[in-house]
């Protein structure tokens, strides 16, 4: 019954060992997900994500999937529509294409986006 | 009328033994007691004598006590589990019991708690629910594919699929259960435990501890392509089906032990 999960101090872990909804680099994922979680995906999906938490796509990921989110980190290879609720940040390593919409957008030196950007605030 | 089943380590502990002699009969108990080889023998005691008995006690290790509610099927509704422990093991410090002197006093002083427990194949789980997918003792990695709540499939390779319970009423979760997958390396030294069966010792190879998928779900299915079995080396027919089977556990602990510490095992330090 014991789990080795926990040998190291939880202290010790990255932060993203605690979302809610972990996808590591080697698995490979499609479907639909609808949560109010956090999200972390470092591996390859394909398909629908919506969350009311934030979502990040790690620098491993490989995501095909329109997604629905409060907060979206990109780091990897993203293609789809995105749609966040506060804030998207795109960083230096990541390629994207796609919609974008965001009300807050970061993208940061080096990253390659071939994206149409709307940007809108209430 | 009590069942106790007795594995090797409490078997081995002469001190334990006398000890829980005294105890019946100080508090002059009417027991039928089990010395327990294998997992096997468990399900057939429960199967011909489950129903007559008002409490099962398992002496022993937490696999003992995890085999036994696995046979839940063959006990009454109102009956009672217990755990004496021959070391302080993970469960007993979720049951509050310091030593196996603590747990017989604990025993009779039957402070009940009611847990929901959830199946595999008609074997229940109170806490998590351990898949070992592998060709051999060695451990090799297999590809697993895990289908959540039929709307997500998911492939990776994982050697231990833990299946945690978080349908206990308790808690503050919407979802009946947390899916773990993990890739990790064997040790050379697979050790025996305490029922004699051959449990591939896992330890993590990476500083993620081999962590590859974390999910919620309501409903699982796994499959894989080569041998499933759990913790008890049972092995089990793909696809396996883990769903909303509940059924209510009622459980001794320790006077005062809070339940979050029952349930949670990341609040036990």
């Amino acid at each position: 019954m014991a789990i080795p999960f926990f040998k190291k101090k939880p202290a010790e872990l990255p932060f993203d060992h605690f979302a809610e909804y972990y996808i590591g680099a080697d698995v490979v994922g499609r479907g639909s997900c609808q949560t109010d979680q956090d999200i972390y995906i470092d591996g390859t999906f394909d398909g629908e994500i919506k969350t009311t938490g934030l979502i990040e796509l790690a620098k491993n990921s490989v995501v095909t999937a329109d997604i629905d989110a409060r907060t979206a980190i990109i780091e990897g290879k993203y293609k789809g529509n995105i749609t966040t609720l506060d804030e998207l940040h795109i960083k230096s390593c990541s390629t994207v294409s796609g919609k974008l919409q965001a009300p807050n957008l970061i993208i940061d030196k080096g990253a390659i986006v071939n994206s149409a950007i709307k940007m809108e605030r209430n | 009328m009590y069942g106790l089943f007795l594995d090797k380590s409490a078997r081995d502990s002469k001190a334990l033994l006398d000890y829980v002699s005294k105890w019946k009969q100080e508090h002059r108990l009417k027991t039928e007691d089990y010395f327990i080889d294998s997992v096997d023998e468990i399900t057939t005691i429960c199967q011909k004598n489950g129903k007559k008995f008002s409490t099962i006690v398992a002496v022993g290790s937490q696999n003992l006590f995890s085999a036994v509610v696995s046979e839940a099927r063959f006990f009454e509704p109102q009956s009672v589990l217990a755990y004496i422990p021959t070391s302080n093991d993970l469960l007993a410090k979720r049951l509050g019991l310091r030593d196996y002197k603590d747990a017989c006093q604990t025993v009779t002083q039957r402070k009940i708690i009611e847990l929901t427990a959830l199946s595999v194949n008609q074997r229940y789980f109170l806490f998590d629910y351990q898949l070992k997918v592998t060709k051999n003792h060695q451990g090799e990695v297999a590809k697993t594919t895990i289908i959540l709540d039929k709307t997500m499939k998911i492939q990776m390779p994982a050697n231990l699929v833990v299946v945690h319970n978080r349908n206990q009423e308790l808690l503050p979760h919407n979802s009946a259960i947390l899916l773990e997958a993990f890739k990790q390396a064997t040790s050379s030294a697979s050790n025996t435990n305490l029922l004699k069966l051959q449990v591939a010792k896992l330890t993590a190879d990476t500083d993620q501890q081999g962590l590859q998928l974390r999910l919620p779900a309501q409903h699982v299915e796994i499959e894989s392509s080569i041998s499933l079995a759990d913790i008890h080396d049972r092995a089990l027919k793909a696809p396996i089906k883990i769903g909303f089977h509940k059924r209510v556990i009622r459980l001794i602990v320790k006077r005062g032990q809070a339940p979050q510490a029952i349930m949670s095992p990341g609040l036990i330090s």
